[in-house]
């Protein structure tokens, strides 16, 4: 995403002094006015508050189920987290195996692309139906959650990596030849932190997937946790509870992502950061 | 080469060219799939080859129905995604204030991991019912002698699964098309300027014509994307399209099934993707997209 600050030079519409407050009040006038329509436009139009709550009506409905929510939320993030703690390790790992061998990698490329151009999701009964099968007592359906964050987050950080491990000038690449640096040294010295930037994006995009990998695993295996409650919303067409529980996880992401992003911006200081991670 | 003499043989070659990895992987993938079946040894964890087919072959009709069922829904997301995308996007990069107010409801939209919105959007049209655009008789009704032409009606339709494939698909066009419009060069403002173009001639002129590459290159992820919601969707309102059908297949363990299925909307969803590429690349200037 563009700097604001970029645009003012030929428009000067606001000057760069007041640009940080004047974004910041911006911003908090559209969340309120957001908030002050969805309260009173249903209602104006007579729509039933059973179908489309007011944020008051979400709230209440969020306080009622606080307790529950509270004891589902502690699966699906466990899961997320695993999944995507897993994924970064690996794709970092692998990554950086496959871009030290040319050969491998094209053989590979085709592969790791095309798995990532079809929908994975859909193999979320399959992963759930083997991960049955395991014939250890103390696993159950919920390691298919685990599972399926995993693979759903895995593929969009592996190719970040790879493209960050690769992005590299020719002068840097001569440099390396001309040093005689091992594969080993150059990954130190130069891919890895030539991938950084990539690799955080990937991670911010990776995380939102992870969250939806075991979302989704919850919603088909009905095992305990956010994705189950919020699909048992359906039977009850109740749609306060939909979205408060909507509400709750876009806040726990947005601020995961958030902490990813400002981890980033400390750890990278050459390069500008961005909430969203590039294109998604 | 014997074909540079004749360009249409060799834009033909090239194009046979860059198929040649993807048909590699593909052939390679299927001998890895009977390879590994053949180790293991039982269909009931990991079905072969000729069990899959012939798992297939037993529902034919039933999988193309909600194959087609499940890609007209795609059809549907991805149009109303592409739509929305660009109108929301061009809005959004145009109006600076409009801008800085929706960022904080934008930045929170996109990092709700979607598949827990699906429920809303399918309790909604479950109320208020479908908005029907258009009904056929799907093509199972010709391909197939028991299928009555009742059971291969089909329809594009806004409903639950369609809207939600469609705001799944929407973020990747709507964040391109801002940045694209907002990546214009300094040097084209001038030229606007110069020129004495109006507001809405910088839009229509320079500012979109900037943000087509990063649309087009946007709308494959849009692509992929609205296939995702579309299944996502699929699996909670139970009974609809080739997402249900994958659900009900690991309910009754049928794993054979559940194989041809998966393979079906994987061919399918290449063959969507493939589509909207070629589209895309008819539709915009020589060398929008890769």
């Amino acid at each position: 995403m563009e700097k604001i600050g970029e645009r003012t030079s030929g428009v000067g519409r606001i000057t760069p002094a007041n640009t940080k407050r004047t974004r910041w009040t911006l911003s908090v006038i559209g969340v309120v006015s957001w908030l002050l329509l969805w309260q009173f436009v249903p209602r104006l139009l007579g729509l039933q508050a059973r179908y489309f709550p007011t944020p008051v009506d979400v709230y209440d409905e969020l306080a009622r189920i606080w307790e529950p929510v509270l004891k589902a939320i502690p699966p699906t993030l466990q899961a997320a987290i695993v999944g995507f703690l897993l994924s970064l390790v690996l794709s970092i790992a692998i990554g950086a195996i496959l871009v030290s061998n040319e050969a491998i990698l094209e053989a590979l490329m085709p592969f790791i692309v095309g798995v990532n151009t079809v929908p994975r999701i859909a193999m979320t009964p399959l992963i759930i139906y083997w991960v049955g099968f395991i014939p250890v007592t103390w696993i159950d359906l919920w390691l298919a959650n685990y599972v399926m964050a995993l693979w759903v987050a895995f593929f969009p950080m592996l190719i970040a990596a790879i493209d960050g491990f690769r992005d590299i000038d020719e002068d840097t690449k001569n440099m390396l030849e001309v040093y005689g640096a091992t594969e080993w040294q150059a990954f130190k010295y130069v891919r890895f932190k030539n991938g950084l930037p990539f690799i955080f994006d990937g991670m911010k995009i990776g995380f939102i997937l992870a969250m939806v990998g075991a979302v989704v695993g919850e919603f088909v295996s009905n095992t305990f946790g956010v994705g189950s409650m919020a699909a048992s919303a359906i039977s009850r067409t109740s749609v306060s509870r939909a979205i408060s529980i909507v509400l709750v996880l876009g806040f726990i992401s947005a601020t995961v992502v958030f902490v990813i992003y400002v981890a980033e911006s400390r750890l990278i200081f050459w390069r500008d950061s961005s909430v969203m991670g590039g294109e998604p | 080469m014997s074909f540079a003499s004749n360009p249409r043989l060799a834009r033909l070659e090239q194009w046979v060219r860059k198929r040649i990895p993807t048909v590699i992987a593909g052939i390679a993938f299927l001998v890895l799939w009977e390879g590994l079946a053949r180790v293991i040894g039982s269909n009931r964890i990991f079905a072969s080859l000729e069990y899959t087919w012939s798992s297939l072959l037993e529902q034919q009709d039933t999988v193309f129905i909600r194959i087609t069922e499940t890609f007209t829904s795609v059809v549907v997301a991805f149009v109303l995604a592409s739509i929305f995308g660009i109108l929301l996007g061009v809005l959004i990069a145009e109006i600076f204030t409009f801008r800085q107010m929706s960022m904080p409801l934008v930045i929170f939209g996109y990092s709700i991991p979607h598949p827990v919105l699906a429920p809303v959007f399918v309790i909604w049209f479950l109320v208020f019912g479908d908005v029907v655009l258009l009904t056929f008789t799907g093509p199972s009704a010709y391909l197939f002698g028991d299928v009555a032409a009742n059971q291969a009606q089909q329809s594009f339709a806004i409903n639950g699964v369609t809207t939600f494939g469609a705001w799944v698909g929407f973020f990747p066009v709507f964040i391109s098309t801002i940045t694209g419009m907002n990546s214009l060069e300094e040097r084209y403002r001038h030229l606007g300027q110069v020129l004495g173009a109006t507001r809405w001639q910088m839009v229509k002129y320079f500012r979109f014509y900037r943000a087509l590459p990063n649309i087009a290159s946007s709308l494959k992820s849009t692509a992929q994307l609205s296939i995702v919601g579309v299944i996502v969707a699929e699996f909670v309102a139970s009974g609809a399209g080739i997402g249900y059908q994958i659900v009900l297949a690991w309910k009754t363990a049928e794993l054979g099934y559940m194989f041809g299925v998966i393979t079906v909307i994987m061919v399918g969803s290449y063959v969507f993707f493939q589509m909207v590429v070629w589209i895309i690349k008819k539709l915009t200037p020589p060398g929008t997209v890769s």
